[in-house]
């Protein structure tokens, strides 16, 4: 078994009101000693925004916003950023986060040369409903996982697949911090599982492009569902770590229960050419919600879910969010990790 | 572990095109050694009707309609009628069904003096939306978290306030006979199993749910409990009287790494009060192991819909793979006896 600390809540709401309700699932971008952190900001009732602060090392946050860094300009009162992930690739800083208005969850980007300005772009997930997507992923046939026909029998039975504002579910993107064969690689979460694209341009993510992609899902799926604490799904955690034996992938995992749903953080490793081919996994999870503070009090129950990571020598510190209110850290040794996974049959 | 044993499929699709998919899920009604099927029919496009078969002993069938008995007629049945279940109480046959209008599956009621015209009487579930639902289930501290996943689901969607956009509360079904003078429901609001009381249907108005409703944490049944039945539970057939209890056989759902897997459950309530759970069996009385269950327009499904006793056998009816009719066979004392065993362990 691995070795996880949990170093306890980094940061909490505060009594300013665009993150009086919570403060989540950072994205972390990390500069030598530096690690900026990008994370969710829930305002009680009301909109999500991104938060910022700044830590020197792991977990000693030296400077945080009193306001948003990036917040929707739509003016819809619910609408909202959640869950931004950052690299850096070349000279460009790349921002992927999810946006929500009110029905829809899509997955958009933004770019900066600093990090302190930010110039947004439009949605890059597929802006399909469901009918159009099951009409898409039937070409994969029976080795396609059933549980990706799901959410369409649901929204069909509710009378919502055939709309023209619905759009398929698709969370947590997540690009690699370098290009793969020249090629951008992003990683995505339709339900149940995890899935890659590759692309040159952010510009070639079309209509056609998805199409196109969609029809052979199969090929790009990086991973679904396996063991019992991630039976209903699995989503993209940390953006993928470099190391000498394929990309470490930080990703979370979500059990049924008879009580309700468990997030546990889990851990893989990809082929470091071809990352939809999966190495390894965990057959345990690297950590699951044991503090009352990761059970209750926020917005979710029994709910930790990675989204950013830093590295300081061979430390890996993992940034998550507890229980939907508040950022937590746990810190695990990289190699002994890496060695872990590379064990598995 | 109770022997069960499967006696195969008894009825299936047909080329009629009211039944050209499916013909699963019959409420069964018994009158002596005549057994009757209200089968739901499925055809193309997912419309669904109540279809009609009759067996001479529990599996030989030597009647069947070549038409719906019941139809999709009224605005809430629009797209289909569903998973009928008869009792007869006090000279009256009373069918309680699903009844889908392409966005809510509500419970509806029709009832019959001879089993051939039917009279129906309209949705008989709570006519309310989840934002109003959450509102009067919100309190209760004790509920299990997952009787607000669907509002959840719903509000991220943005549709909670949406006054055509019912909770959803299927399988209702009636206990064969009045309890304490009062007809006895069971329904099943996801995740679990509840019951209600009342003298008469009309007083099933809105004013008499929102007060159910405060206080639902009262009328739960069963809720999932064993790895068999993680997602959601929801009644099968009437439940059958014996000496030590109701026998409720129940559906349980699981989920797996491919999809949901349905199992057909058993409990034991108490017989001058049912909403109290005397025991249940810990693994599914049966589960889906044919092809024919694993395979079809559902995988993985057994759907236990109804039931006929001849001596100490209980013959189960249940739907296979949502496409065809099977029965199961078990020794009714056998069962009894192990839910007994389940009780004193508690």
């Amino acid at each position: 078994m691995v070795t996880i600390e949990k170093l306890g809540i980094l940061l909490s709401p505060s009594e300013k009101d665009f993150e009086n309700s919570g403060v989540i699932n950072p994205g972390a971008y990390q500069e030598g000693n530096t690690v900026h952190l990008f994370y969710r900001a829930v305002e009680y009732g009301r909109i999500n925004t991104i938060g910022y602060a700044k830590s020197e090392g792991p977990n000693k946050i030296v400077e945080r916003w009193d306001h948003p860094k990036l917040s929707s300009e739509t003016g819809c009162s619910s609408c909202g950023f959640k869950d931004a992930k950052i690299v850096k690739i070349e000279d460009t800083y790349y921002i992927t986060y999810s946006h929500y208005n009110g029905m829809n969850t899509v997955g958009t980007y933004a770019t900066s040369k600093d990090l302190i300005t930010f110039e947004k772009h439009g949605i890059i997930t597929p802006q399909i409903n469901y009918k159009v997507y099951e009409a898409l992923i039937l070409n994969c046939g029976k080795k396609l996982n059933p549980k990706y026909h799901h959410f369409y029998r649901l929204f069909r039975e509710i009378g919502m697949n055939d709309d023209d504002v619905r759009m398929i579910r698709d969370k947590d993107i997540t690009l690699f911090p370098k290009k793969i064969n020249g090629k951008f690689a992003l990683l995505h979460s339709l339900y149940p599982g995890i899935q890659i694209i590759y692309f040159d341009d952010f510009a070639d993510l079309t209509e056609e492009f998805w199409q196109e992609n969609l029809k052979n899902l199969i090929e790009y799926i990086v991973l679904d569902p396996k063991h019992s604490f991630e039976i209903d799904h699995v989503g993209v955690g940390c953006s993928p770590i470099e190391t000498e034996k394929g990309w470490l992938l930080i990703y979370h995992g979500v059990e049924e229960t008879p009580t309700g749903k468990v997030y546990h953080a889990l851990a893989a490793l990809l082929q470091i050419d071809k990352p939809e081919l999966e190495i390894a996994r965990l057959p345990y999870p690297l950590f699951s919600p044991t503090k009352i503070w990761e059970k209750e009090g926020g917005a979710s129950i029994n709910y930790v879910f990675p989204t950013g990571h830093s590295v300081f020598d061979n430390s890996l510190y993992i940034y998550y969010g507890a229980a939907k209110r508040q950022i937590a850290v746990a810190k695990v040794d990289i190699n002994e990790l890496v060695e872990e996974l590379l064990r598995q049959p | 572990m109770v022997k069960v044993e499967k006696h195969g499929i008894i009825l299936s699709p047909t080329n009629k095109i009211f039944e050209n998919k499916g013909t699963v899920n019959p409420g069964i009604y018994q009158d002596g050694d005549d057994v009757h099927l209200f089968y739901r029919a499925v055809q193309e496009d997912n419309l669904f009707s109540i279809g009609y078969a009759k067996a001479n002993g529990p599996l030989k069938i030597i009647e069947r309609l070549d038409r719906p008995l019941i139809s999709y007629e009224f605005d809430y049945e629009s797209q289909g009628v569903k998973d009928a279940t008869i009792v007869k109480i006090d000279g009256t046959y009373y069918n309680t069904y699903s009844a889908y209008d392409g966005i809510n599956i509500t419970g509806a009621l029709a009832t019959s003096k001879d089993l051939i015209h039917f009279e129906k009487k309209g949705i008989i579930t709570p006519k309310i939306n989840y934002l109003e639902y959450e509102r009067l289930v919100h309190s209760s501290k004790k509920l299990n978290p997952k009787y607000h996943q669907f509002y959840n689901l719903y509000a991220e969607m943005g549709v909670e306030e949406d006054e055509f956009r019912f909770l959803r509360d299927k399988d209702v079904v009636l206990f064969p006979k009045k309890i304490n003078g009062k007809f006895a429901m069971l329904h099943c609001i996801w995740p679990g199993i509840q019951i209600v009381y009342f003298d008469d249907f009309s007083e099933l108005t809105s004013a008499f749910w929102e007060d159910y409703l405060e206080n639902i944490y009262d009328y739960i049944v069963l809720d999932p409990k064993g790895i068999h039945e993680v997602n959601y539970i929801g009644v099968g057939g009437p439940p059958i009287e014996t000496d030590e209890g109701w026998i409720l056989i129940y559906y349980g759902v699981q989920e797996t790494t491919r999809g949901r897997k349905y199992h057909a459950n058993a409990a034991l309530l108490q017989i001058d009060k049912p909403e109290i759970e005397i025991s249940r069996l810990d693994t599914p009385l049966f589960s889906p192991t044919k092809d024919w269950e694993k395979k079809g327009h559902v995988e993985d499904v057994v759907f236990p819909s109804g039931h006929a006793l001849f001596d100490t056998e209980l013959f189960i009816y249940y739907g296979a793979g949502c496409t065809h009719t099977a029965v199961a066979k078990l020794d009714l004392e056998e069962l009894l006896l192990e839910l007994r065993k389940k009780a004193h362990k508690i």
